[in-house]
């Protein structure tokens, strides 16, 4: 124990210096500004600047990147909260709570939440990564294809509490979205599914101008449909101050539960920080004393997501050191990084390259410290963005939706799927379709189908049973489902003694 | 029901769009017509737009390829789009009896969907028009269209919006990103 | 006639023109490599070494991007879209290839749609097991003893999507005489991941994985032994055919098919540059990867082949239509 202190003096003594801090600083910035760039996700952030640094040093060059994934991670959350635009897909869930609450006036509380809650995750999922990721790199390995099954089985549980009263909707819309997610390759025999001659379906809907597409147009045309010119705007009461720090230790659990949740799963590859903030919303959701709060405004909703996200972070990095495996796409881009610059990842790299390694850590301490700072004087500039002039607002969000589902494939077919989406997302609205739960099916469907036929080849269906954490996983799903009926059930019969009792 | 299948998979995607909106619109005369259906009408046609689409990814599975590999692992292409249209179905029985339950809320009137809708459709046609005049000057009309049909009446802020995002985006995406915005073939031998 | 006359000398002046500003072929804005892999992929990986060496001999921008889509095609298809004018090169491997067959596409658009300029290197395939197998998993130290092995036992690999690996595995145990299941994963590192998990007993894959995973090769198609794996046989020493000591997996570049001849040269002789550079050359040992240099006609050829290859193997298998041809 005492030797992981020292070694992260060591590594602080790496970073501990003006130039170090300064690239760590650039690559927080350009990565909040890239995440809150609909169509820029982290991954892409990060690819983006790699060639800059192939002069650098290889720690410097890491550290760099770190901070930028770091802050892309963070900064998909603004415009969740801002204008109801997840930059990244991981971000959608802030948007759940985030932006209600920017529209009943609360946006530095919105904008606080998100960012502290960032900065506390990642620094929770630090911690894992430095103190547990030999032994956690080994229960990666341990979690087979009926894991990783059962474990989106649990993600899938979360559309009970995503629907609300309006579950059986829900329902329709998440079993849709799973269904719109068997478009394009199979994703284990490359067998073309439902592609209707066109090539541009083969991998299916891209995710970013889906989510663009349901929840900022749909919103914005949900908006115009009640939108009248001639109504003297309203002077609406705006709180622009962030909240105080006695505010945040309010929601102190909250953010380590969710910090833990997001680690936990980051570790696992290819699981990632939208599964993980699905799963930490519900937590928190069935944890709170105000479930009806939640997708209304409710501050633990964004700590909750904010959090999970960021502690995926820590969480991808663990089976990339140790194992040489990202346990993201991000971590992927990071890990050529070191590939680049002739370092091979492994058990070596921590004996080998120790300055290298505690010289991450440190620098990803330093990185969060950073953001919360650039975040914290940022989100008072950025706070105003959700309140500009209608006028120019909705029309810039359109914009803004075009050349974000653009970019990223640079495929027109991209920007069709995000306009035709928006007016999908338009419809639920209007006729009470919770859009959330397709975003579910979609983020969920093929990680559930390649599970399911690899277990099936791995081990047969007998994996589903024999296998301890797989079955635990799934009494958890079942559990999730059933407790909120029975607990009703028994509500009913308590309020139903009540009433027989005095008479 | 694989000749069906194969018939369903040769034919061109327009016609399987139109066919689908054929048979919604029926619905919607059909719901219209029922006066337990009549308020909640739109409510059901999203649910059978989504059952419609489901049947045909039912039909479709028919004519997907099992190779030896999914043969023998036992799940095949197949597999799962049917257990999530089996699923559906069942999904959506239930969807059907909450929207005609007699305490579920009437469909919401409709305010000002034209104007919405022409505004999804601007955009739309906006994005077509990129080829032409290039990702630049369809936006920028784009905004000051939407702009004006709006109400605003702010000339310096009708012509400042569109010209700072098309400057934004020029030297973001085009310069920084080197993201290619379509110039469109009016301009192509300008630059 | 005068009419004409003019319209033709006109036309005349434009084409000498035009190629008088080809003659000496110079970018003059940024060249987009376009990877069919992630960013983090191998393709990806050399394609960013590769844009970091040429700084060195030309002033040229080369911008790296990626589109992974449907195992690549979405790249392929992205380039085929874009003018033929050397602005956009197209960085692919087998697996490019195996998805357009396995889809079932059009080779003549979406494989003879491209000129393929240069191959960069020959990445030879092995068998791979983990060094520490999981308990209740086989240890083997020869590939006899995994043969033998799976003589009474179900042997199962790991592969990553069905893709160019798949193909050697199944080229190579048939030839060995033994049968096996193939469970893909999406991507090479989940591959590995499962492989060292103990899903599965072997993996075929690439010489330089045994450097980047806890896992080793028992056997190496190669002409000879690889210097980085001295101890690895060949199949041709274990008795095996030559043949399978001569499939490997190519990576380089092509451009669309239209693209000024003057630019592929300028492209090619920086190509050469690069292949012949002490760093790149290191970079690849490192990777137990050999350099070549295949130009034009020879990079068809191997691309020719690998088309071939892969439409027998996959009708073999069932995985594409008996009807689909070249």
């Amino acid at each position: 124990m005492g030797e992981i202190f020292q070694n992260l003096a060591m590594g602080f003594g790496v970073v501990g210096n003006f130039q170090s801090v300064l690239w760590i600083l650039i690559g927080v910035c350009v990565g909040i500004l890239g995440g809150a760039i609909p169509g820029i996700s982290p991954s892409m952030a990060v690819a983006l600047l790699l060639p800059m640094t192939y002069a650098m040093s290889p720690t410097v060059a890491l550290i760099m990147l770190m901070g930028i994934y770091i802050g892309a991670n963070y900064g998909g959350s603004i415009t969740a909260v801002a204008i109801n635009t997840p930059g990244t897909p991981s971000a959608t869930v802030t948007a759940f709570d985030g932006y209600p609450l920017l529209k009943k006036g609360r946006a530095g509380e919105a904008m606080g939440i998100s960012l502290w809650a960032s900065v506390f995750g990642g620094v929770i999922s630090i911690f894992v990564l430095m103190f547990f990721s030999v032994p956690l790199s080994r229960a990666a390995l341990k979690f087979w294809p009926s894991e990783y099954f059962a474990l989106c089985i649990m993600g899938l549980t979360t559309v009970a509490t995503l629907g609300g009263k309006n579950w059986q909707k829900a329902l329709v819309t998440c079993l849709f979205g799973l269904l719109l997610n068997t478009m394009g390759l199979d994703p284990t025999f490359g067998i073309k599914r439902f592609t209707f001659g066109v090539t541009k379906l083969f991998d299916g809907f891209e995710m970013v101008p889906v989510l663009i597409g349901l929840f900022a147009l749909g919103e914005v045309l949900s908006n115009l449909e009640h939108y009248d010119p001639k109504a003297a705007v309203k002077r609406e009461d705006v709180d622009y101050k962030m909240p105080k720090f006695s505010y945040y230790w309010k929601l102190k659990w909250s953010i380590v539960r969710s910090g833990l949740v997001g680690c936990l799963i980051g570790i696992f590859p290819g699981a990632g920080g939208t599964i993980a903030s699905f799963l930490a919303y519900d937590v928190e959701k069935r944890m709170s004393r105000h479930p009806e709060e939640f997708g209304h405004g409710a501050p633990a909703g964004v700590a909750a997501a904010e959090a999970s996200n960021s502690g995926s972070v820590g969480g991808a990095m663990v089976p990339m050191l140790t194992l040489g495996i990202p346990g993201s796409s991000t971590a992927a881009v990071l890990l050529s990084a070191l590939m680049i610059h002739n370092l091979t990842p492994g058990p070596q790299l921590f004996t080998n390259e120790p300055q290298l390694v505690y010289g991450l850590f440190a620098s990803m301490f330093v990185a969060n410290v950073l953001m919360g700072l650039v975040g914290h004087f940022g989100a008072k500039v950025w706070v105003r963005v959700g309140y500009i002039k209608k006028t120019i607002l909705y029309p810039l969000i359109f914009a803004f939706a075009i050349l974000g589902s653009f970019s990223i494939k640079k495929s027109m077919f991209d920007v069709c799927t995000c306009l035709a989406f928006g007016i999908i997302g338009w419809l639920f609205k209007k006729y009470d379709y919770p859009a959330s739960p397709i975003v579910l099916g979609l983020v969920l469907g093929k990680l559930i189908e390649e599970n399911f036929v690899q277990t099936m080849m791995v081990t047969g269906p007998i994996g589903f049973v024999t296998r301890p954490l797989t079955v635990i996983l799934f009494l958890i799903s079942i559990a999730a489902i059933a407790y909120p009926i029975i607990s009703e059930r028994r509500h009913k019969k308590k309020a139903a003694a009540a009433k027989d009792s005095p008479a | 029901m694989t000749a069906l299948s194969t018939w369903l998979n040769s034919l061109h995607y327009g016609y399987i769009v139109g066919g689908i909106a054929v048979l919604m619109v029926g619905f919607y005369f059909l719901f219209n017509a029922i006066p337990r259906t009549k308020p909640v009408k739109a409510q059901l046609l999203c649910v059978v737009g989504m059952d419609l689409i489901t049947l045909l990814f039912y039909i479709l599975t028919f004519s997907l390829r099992v190779s030896k590999m999914a043969a023998q692992s036992g799940a095949t292409p197949r597999t799962m789009p049917r257990l999530w249209a089996f699923l559906m179905v069942l999904a959506s029985v239930g969807a059907y009896v909450a929207i005609l339950k007699k305490d579920n809320r009437p469909d919401r009137g409709f305010d000002r969907w034209v104007f919405a809708l022409m505004v999804g459709l601007g955009s739309i046609v906006s994005v077509l028009c990129f080829q032409w005049l290039g990702y630049y000057l369809s936006s920028a009309i784009f905004i000051v269209a939407v702009m004006i049909a709006m109400g605003e009446k702010n000339k310096l802020q009708l012509i400042l919006t569109p010209v700072i995002w098309c400057v934004f985006t020029y030297f973001v995406f085009n310069k920084f990103l080197y993201i290619t915005l379509p110039v469109g073939s009016l301009f192509k031998g300008m630059f | 006639m005068k009419k004409l006359s003019l319209i033709l000398a006109v036309i005349m002046v434009f084409t000498l023109l035009s190629t008088a500003a080809y003659a000496d072929w110079t970018p003059s804005q940024p060249i987009t490599i376009m990877n069919h892999v992630a960013a983090g992929g191998a393709m990806d990986l050399y394609s960013r070494k590769w844009v970091e060496l040429a700084a060195k001999y030309t002033d040229a921008t080369f911008v790296v991007d990626n589109n992974d889509g449907a195992s690549g095609l979405t790249a392929g298809e992205w380039v085929l879209g874009q003018a033929a004018d050397g602005y956009t090169v197209f960085a692919l491997a087998p697996t490019y290839i195996d998805a357009v067959i396995q889809s079932e596409l059009d080779c003549a658009e979406y494989v003879d749609g491209f000129k393929y300029v240069y191959n960069l290197m020959a990445d030879p395939y092995c068998v791979l097991v983990p060094i520490e197998p999981e308990a209740g998993n086989p240890t083997f130290d020869s590939f006899a003893e995994l043969t033998d092995w799976a003589k009474d036992n179900k042997l199962t690999l790991s592969e990553p999507n069905y893709g160019a690996k798949y193909i050697d595995a199944v080229q190579v145990f048939d030839e060995v005489g033994v049968d096996f299941q193939a469970i893909s994963y999406g991507g090479a590192k989940k591959n590995f991941a499962a492989l060292l998990g103990g899903q599965a007993i072997a993996s075929v894959g690439n010489p330089g994985d045994t450097a980047k995973y806890a896992v080793k090769a028992l056997v190496v198609g190669a002409p000879e032994r690889l210097a980085g794996l001295p101890d690895v046989p060949t199949y041709e020493e274990l008795g095996y055919s030559e043949k399978l000591d001569g499939i490997w997996m190519w990576r380089g570049y092509a451009v669309k098919a239209g693209t000024p001849d003057e630019m592929i040269e300028w492209f090619q002789d920086l190509c050469d540059k690069i292949s012949a550079d002490p760093e790149w050359i290191e970079y690849m040992e490192n990777q137990l990867i050999a350099v070549r240099t295949d130009r034009t006609e020879d990079f068809t050829q191997i691309v020719e082949d690998e088309v071939t290859s892969t439409i027998d193997v996959l009708k073999s298998v069932d995985q594409i239509s008996a009807d689909y041809t070249r």
